[in-house]
């Protein structure tokens, strides 16, 4: 079954990019096909390709989600089993990390298994200020938390293999006392539930090395950030679902928020460094798919359960924010290049990594596309009016129907399976968490809006960080700020003038030597212009809107106890940070009655 | 249950919250495949170039 989805997917993928290459035919014949059309049709074809896998995921997730989602109901059973829970940390905000460890363990603890995990604080942290308050938080998490389960602490002198080799080095020190390790990143939140059923998965299926969750967004206060926190909770399900149908035992990494087998880890995942110097070459920095693979590789089943609810992380609140974790993520991802020849990978392992780097490639590919267009007309030269011997010439026809039919099929494309996600969730009663089929068809149309409001200055960020790895530019490791708030006006500028001056460089070019384009132009070099204002509009508080149910979420209805819990835990930490000495332990934090009842 | 050691007799790690030892191998994998034509071709010229 997963081979028939995977060839229809691919055969669609194809199919669109032929219809789109069609109907760009058909536009850029007007006044003859020349070789600078052939370059714009196969770019848009290729670009078309790379949308259409994506619609692909979405059309599977929806035909392959149950029509009424029960909820599971967790059951304990008695395992033997030990599991570690690794946070792995690197210059992040002590206090806020270990509340969220802190309100992990009690979430165990009310369920009765604190006793079978461990947790690991695993520090990468080169920062000898926030070194001292890790060690001086833990002393609190130990306080509150020790009696309860096992909590260690160390840091590593050298950040040797960056988040991979802060694992390995686990593993090769401790992996023998444990059957499972629960890999988390500083941000991430997970139910007590759900850790114990991830183990009883794992339990279950003994060829099973990997099983990832769907970490959903929370804590997101700003425009940009409870858009993305929208996204993840509401179509994300069912991309995932999409996702684990098309992939099968050849399932995804992403990092965290995953439970891995350490005997099948151990074995497979021993990252050697890449010859040669980075960006391509050194450490592997998107390891966690290459992890995936080499899991694969080895015969293991790795697999992503979209089921699995109480899995949580935080995201960025603002564009630069975004754009500054995305330049390392394509920097890893154009990596992939090396390792997809790695010998003995599946084919599909080598496909994925074909994905990741058209992750990135797509960008350049649209801007190439925009400029081979606004070039067209001046490489294109002057039409031949008299095609035939006469007295009346023939002139271009250009077919502005054409052109709106394949804009209307890209875009499509793009909206078509949000529109299509809103539908099923107006049948299937998912609507009804949040707030209904109306409000979240608005806030549907709403995230539509600002994405595509947003996706032409990512672009550019995009095609900047492609070409700085191309040029050999290694963008290192900088630390996540995901507490950063908003961005002035002048942070926006500094960060973006230059595709303000893109946009006006494109739309200049357009008028000068495309005028029927500018038109066209303008949806994607009128963002441009505005990036600044627009990345600091964005990154503007929405928690008052939010509350008035702008991307409404079902977690915003019904938060999850783990969340709550930590919460609570961070502004009682926070307010005794400035009153009391931090190892003095403080009473548990008073929680709803649901949090008993997981 | 708080487990606390001291890291002075471990040289991967300091802090005095060490981790359990119990080590696990996990053996570096092969990811390159390694250049056999050129490596055959750069033979071939130091032969022809003996001769």
């Amino acid at each position: 079954m997963v081979s028939v989805r995977r060839v229809l997917s691919i055969l669609f993928c194809l199919l669109m990019a032929g219809l789109v290459a069609s109907l760009a035919v058909g536009y850029f014949s007007a006044d003859g096909i020349q070789w600078i059309d052939a370059v714009r049709i196969v770019l848009l074809a290729a670009s078309t390709a790379w949308l259409a896998w994506g619609a692909a995921y979405a059309f599977n997730g929806l035909l392959s989600s149950p029509f009424r989602e029960r909820k599971q109901s967790f059951e304990l059973t008695p395992t033997s089993a030990r599991t570690a829970v690794l946070v792995p940390v690197y210059n992040e905000d002590p206090v806020k990390t270990f509340s969220h460890v802190a309100a992990m363990i009690g979430s165990l603890h009310t369920l009765g298994v604190a006793g079978r995990f461990d947790f690991a604080i695993l520090s990468d942290t080169r920062d000898e200020r926030v070194a001292a308050e890790e060690e001086r938080w833990f002393e609190r998490l130990q306080a509150e938390c020790g009696a309860h389960t096992a909590i260690y602490y160390r840091r590593r002198e050298q950040n040797t293999g960056k988040k991979a080799g802060n694992v390995a080095d686990f593993i090769r020190t401790s992996g023998a006392m444990y059957e499972y390790m629960i890999v988390l990143d500083a941000d991430s939140l997970m139910e007590g539930a759900t850790m114990a059923e991830m183990v009883r998965r794992m339990e279950a299926e003994p060829r099973l090395g990997l099983l990832q969750t769907l970490p959903k967004i929370v804590h997101a206060r700003s425009f940009f950030g409870r858009a993305m926190q929208f996204s993840t909770s509401y179509y994300s399900p069912v991309y995932t679902r999409g996702l684990a149908a098309l992939q099968g035992e050849s399932g995804p990494f992403w990092g965290h928020n995953a439970i891995v087998r350490t005997r099948a880890f151990a074995q497979s995942c021993g990252l050697p460094e890449l010859s040669g110097a980075p960006p391509f070459g050194g450490h592997i920095l998107s390891h966690d798919y290459v992890e995936a693979a080499l899991l694969t590789r080895n015969g293991w089943i790795v697999r992503v359960d979209p089921d699995l609810a109480g899995s949580y992380e935080e995201g960025p609140d603002n564009v630069v924010d975004f754009a500054k974790r995305d330049r390392r993520w394509c920097q890893g991802n154009l990596q992939h290049g090396r390792v997809m020849v790695a010998p003995g990978l599946k084919p599909w392992s080598r496909f994925v990594f074909v994905q990741n780097i058209m992750a990135y490639v797509t960008s350049p590919l649209w801007a190439l596309f925009i400029i081979a267009s606004i070039a067209a007309p001046l490489l294109k030269g002057v039409p031949d009016y008299f095609p035939e011997p006469g007295l009346f010439p023939v002139f271009p026809r250009v077919e502005q129907g054409l052109a709106l039919t394949l804009l209307v099929g890209v875009f499509g494309l793009l909206i078509g399976p949000k529109l299509l996600i809103v539908l099923r969730g107006a049948l299937s009663g998912v609507n009804d968490a949040f707030g209904g089929t109306g409000r979240a068809l608005l806030n549907t149309l709403t995230e539509i809006l600002s994405t595509s409001l947003l996706a032409p200055i990512m672009l550019m960020y995009q095609c900047r960080a492609v070409m700085e790895v191309f040029l050999g530019m290694d963008g290192g490791w900088p630390a996540t700020d995901r507490e950063a708030g908003s961005v002035s006006l002048s942070e926006a500028w500094s960060a973006s003038w230059w595709i303000s001056a893109t946009g006006l460089v494109t739309l200049g070019l357009a008028f000068q030597f495309a005028p029927e384009y500018v038109g066209w132009l303008l949806l994607v070099a009128g963002p441009q212009v505005f990036a600044p204002l627009l990345i600091q509009v964005s990154s503007r508080s929405a928690l008052d809107a939010a509350a008035a149910g702008l991307f409404q979420t079902a977690d915003d209805r019904d938060p999850s106890p783990v969340v709550l819990r930590q919460e609570v835990i961070l502004s009682r930490w926070r307010g005794a940070a400035q009153t009391a000495p931090v190892s003095q332990p403080v009473a548990e934090p008073a929680l709803k009655p649901a949090d008993a009842e997981q | 249950m708080t487990h606390v050691r001291e890291t002075d007799s471990q040289p991967m790690t300091y802090g005095r919250h060490a981790l359990p030892v119990a080590p696990m191998a996990m053996p570096e994998q092969v990811l390159e495949r390694r250049r056999a034509r050129p490596a055959l071709f750069s033979v071939l010229l130091k032969r022809l170039a003996w001769k």
